[in-house]
């Protein structure tokens, strides 16, 4: 299927835009990295998002390993709200959903012409306007790590 | 028993013109009935199943209090001091020519551009002295003139059915076009909208945010329901800015309301969160420092594009992320909602 054919719609939905965009909502969040955003939406050919996708791994740092003690240190601060606490705990100990591989793989093939470009994107960037839900984000980095 | 307004070719006139003969009707019928306007092209059709009373008038409390609303003046905007005057002009002429209207109503009601009722400029902006003529050359300065009784009839129907709201320094006038409707459900419709408002940027704004609370109202009294026998074709709008002693017309155009309408009656679930985060976008940016907000917001539901979505998710999200800006995550949309906005984009 060309990239003509495909709709915002079908590519927000994608598993691998979903995951993508969810981890740049996540470093929005933790990392307040506004450059990562910035790159995004301004990358006009599959090269500038290649390298847009590129400096944001570098930059996004996770996949730290959560042991049973900062577990229950995070799992703490977010019974209690101390959200700015545990920002900085998870942001010093690199925790965090991470990208697969496939998931990479997928977002280059679909983002490989200026139209598949301004489609990923847009996509990429709409997970920032979606709701968060913190707990359950967070009850599921815990699981994850 | 269906009668006809036949359209004149003013846009607004006409829709003005098909409310104040269902207002009229329905005082004839002393409220029993709703009238049904329905849009059939070249004309509106008004229905209405009961007797009518033509005697009625005089003593409806419905015909008192349509002449009680405090937009008479603002269809005689122009009038100044002197707009009771013509809102007394317009009573009497309905009162004692009511069965002459009907009469003619029922054979199809044609305006006749040859009358002496000058049309008000809020009425209709086409009203305004100062239209071109064909040629640049052939530049006209004259009024709009039509007979009494179609004259009377649009101001009665505009004072039901247009919205003003003052701005700064202009007026920005609205009026939904209706398709199929029931007169009552307008009624309430009105009734749950025509008072919001905010301090708006300008004409397209205003319009942009009535077509959204318009098909919010909707979604509302349709209640679930997608076969909700309600529906408008366009939201036309205009401004009235003041030009000296006297209001000229300024901006104007259309909105399609058909894709809103669909959403908001096939999707009521959907389209009350994607409403709810579209309504604080207008609201928030009405706020003076934050206008790029509502002029995203107004590009994406009056011209819905790749662009234009684009352009309201990079604006949104610079707010997001700004934790100073402090955006309620109530406010933002779910992933269900941020659908439907995508699928409105790509209709």
């Amino acid at each position: 299927m060309s990239n003509s054919e495909i709709s915002l719609a079908s590519v927000f939905a994608e598993e691998s835009i979903k995951s993508f965009g969810k981890c740049l909502r996540y470093a929005l969040w933790r990392d307040d990295d506004y450059a990562s955003l910035i790159e995004f939406e301004n990358a006009e050919t599959p090269l500038q998002f290649a390298e847009a996708v590129r400096k944001f791994l570098r930059r996004y740092r996770s996949g730290g390993f959560m042991d049973e003690a900062l577990r229950t240190q995070a799992s703490e601060m977010r019974k209690h709200n101390r959200w700015d606490e545990l920002r900085r705990t998870l942001r010093q100990n690199e925790i965090g959903p991470r990208p697969t591989e496939g998931n990479l793989e997928r977002l280059t093939q679909l983002a490989n012409n200026a139209q598949g470009v301004r489609l990923v994107r847009a996509a990429i960037i709409s997970y920032g306007l979606t709701k968060r839900d913190p707990h359950k984000e967070l009850e599921e980095v815990e699981r994850g790590s | 028993m269906e009668y006809l307004v036949v359209k004149s070719g003013l846009p607004t006139l006409d829709a003005a013109r098909a409310y104040g003969l269902a207002q009229l009707l329905q005082v004839l019928a002393n409220g029993k009935a709703s009238p049904y306007i329905t849009d059939q092209g070249g004309v509106f059709a008004v229905s209405l199943n009961a007797e009518l009373t033509h005697d009625a008038l005089t003593r409806s409390d419905m015909w008192r209090a349509a002449f009680a609303d405090s937009n008479w003046q603002r269809v005689f905007l122009t009038y100044k001091k002197a707009w009771s005057a013509q809102r007394d002009r317009v009573k009497r002429t309905l009162e004692e020519q009511v069965a002459a209207v009907v009469t003619r109503a029922g054979d199809g009601l044609c305006v006749d551009f040859a009358g002496k009722f000058a049309l008000p400029g809020p009425l209709d902006p086409v009203g305004f002295k100062g239209l071109k003529g064909l040629t640049a050359g052939n530049y006209s300065e004259g009024q709009t003139y039509l007979d009494e009784q179609n004259g009377a009839l649009a101001c009665l129907g505009a004072t039901i059915a247009q919205r003003y709201k003052f701005g700064k320094r202009e007026y920005f006038v609205t009026l939904p076009i209706p398709q199929m409707v029931q007169f009552n459900d307008f009624h309430q419709i009105r009734h749950l909208v025509y008072d919001k408002g905010l301090a708006y940027l300008g004409v397209r704004t205003a319009a942009a945010h009535f077509a959204l609370i318009f098909a919010d109202a909707i979604r509302e009294r349709a209640a679930g329901n997608p076969y909700f026998p309600l529906s408008f074709s366009n939201v036309l709008y205009f401004s009235l800015f003041q030009s000296g002693q006297q209001f000229k017309p300024s901006v104007g155009g259309s909105i399609n309301l058909a894709r809103l309408l669909d959403i908001a009656l096939s999707r009521p679930q959907a389209a009350a969160e994607m409403f709810k985060t579209w309504d604080y976008l207008f609201r928030r940016g009405s706020v003076k420092g934050n206008e790029a907000l509502a002029e995203a917001i107004t590009d994406l539901l009056m011209a819905p594009s790749g662009e234009s979505y684009y352009r309201h998710a990079r604006i949104f999200n610079r707010y997001i992320v700004d934790s100073s800006k402090r955006v309620n995550s109530e406010f933002l949309y779910d992933e269900a909602a941020l659908m439907e906005v995508m699928a409105y984009v790509e209709q």
